[in-house]
């Protein structure tokens, strides 16, 4: 926590050293050693119509457009009732990466640009990396930050679990809460 | 090598006349907290036994994703052995698909499983794995049918699981 506030301040400076960003001015990864090989990490995680899969706030999620193809809008609601629209921009199957951008979303958040990646690991693993950059609006960066971490560890501690070796469940949930992460000002 | 395969087939055929349907069977229903769109894409996927069942570390295919006589290698979590299975039936708007295992180290043969989903009155998803099978030449059927029953329970309690609400 002490890190993602510091982290929040040394964003703070950038915007108000004003420097004009084309992305947003706030970024967070969330990045975990996935315990399966990447091929098969991404068909849970790969199909932009399946966060609903895997994503524990997501109840559903309808596509218009082709799937997975750049220009396809996908329509997530969530538990809550709430609903968000997002454009996939890039989709490269070969990379095992995909990057989209919000349309219309909940949060007080905007120039919103993420992007999720798989890459081999150790052992035949995968190291999945969710990260996006955004801007706060009419709120407390931190508090924005907050919330993308939130729904990005959200979703990452997801995957992990699912693919944990059945012996390995127990030390999983006491890691649960320490789950690496780190947000970085945008260079 | 043609002529060895036909009698072997027809060997088959000769010992297995008196039943087209295996004797022994296994169903298994839970109700799944999403709804049948959803579940499909998961379950769907003939490829993907590898995400949701935790006996299964790797699944490979061979052929058309969803196209009849496409084959999928399954590989067992704990044992390193494979599973070749083969689609005999798939019908996307049914949410329903067949196979059968072309060959497995569990003690089964003649094995048809289908996996169907049905929507409940509330909107979750009813899905429904049966199968019929007879006991591998040699084993007993109590042990063949329990070898299906644990395959069906591990697998389906990390499919609930998997759409639970927190």
């Amino acid at each position: 926590m002490n890190k993602v506030l510091i982290n929040f301040a040394t964003a703070g400076l950038f915007l108000a050293a004003g420097s004009c960003h084309a992305a947003g001015a706030l970024s967070f990864s969330s990045e975990e050693t996935i315990d399966s090989s990447p091929t098969t990490v991404w068909k849970y995680v790969g199909d932009f119509n399946g966060l609903d899969l895997w994503h524990p706030q997501v109840r559903s999620s309808t596509l218009k457009g082709t799937d997975n193809k750049a220009g396809a809008v996908r329509t997530l609601k969530l538990s809550d009732g709430s609903e968000l629209v997002e454009k996939l921009l890039k989709y490269n199957a070969t990379e095992t990466s995909y990057t989209y951008t919000s349309m219309k979303s909940p949060f007080p958040i905007k120039n919103y640009v993420a992007t999720i990646s798989l890459s081999p690991a150790a052992d035949g693993k995968t190291l999945m990396k969710w990260s996006a950059t955004f801007d706060a609006v009419n709120i407390d960066e931190d508090i924005a930050t907050e919330m993308v971490a939130i729904a990005m560890n959200g979703g990452v501690y997801k995957v992990l679990a699912n693919f944990q070796k059945q012996g390995a469940a127990e030390s999983a949930s006491e890691a649960s809460p320490a789950l690496a992460s780190s947000t970085e000002p945008t260079p | 090598m043609n002529a060895l395969k036909l009698t072997v087939a027809t060997a088959l055929l000769m010992v297995g006349s008196s039943h087209a349907a295996g004797t022994l069977s296994v169903t298994r229903e839970v109700t799944i907290d999403s709804t049948p769109a959803t579940v499909w894409k998961l379950v769907g996927n003939f490829n993907a036994l590898d995400v949701w069942h935790p006996a299964i570390s790797k699944s490979e295919l061979k052929g058309a994703g969803t196209k009849v006589g496409t084959r999928r290698m399954l590989t067992l979590a704990d044992s390193n052995q494979t599973i070749i299975e083969q689609l005999t039936a798939y019908d996307n708007a049914k949410t329903s698909y067949s196979y059968t295992i072309v060959r497995s180290p569990l003690p089964v043969v003649n094995y048809n499983g289908t996996i169907t989903l049905n929507a409940t009155p509330d909107g979750k998803t009813l899905l429904k794995w049966t199968s019929t099978f007879d006991a591998a030449a040699g084993g007993d059927n109590a042990k063949a049918t329990h070898a299906v029953e644990n395959l069906y329970d591990s697998g389906l309690a990390k499919l609930v699981n998997n759409f639970a609400k927190q």
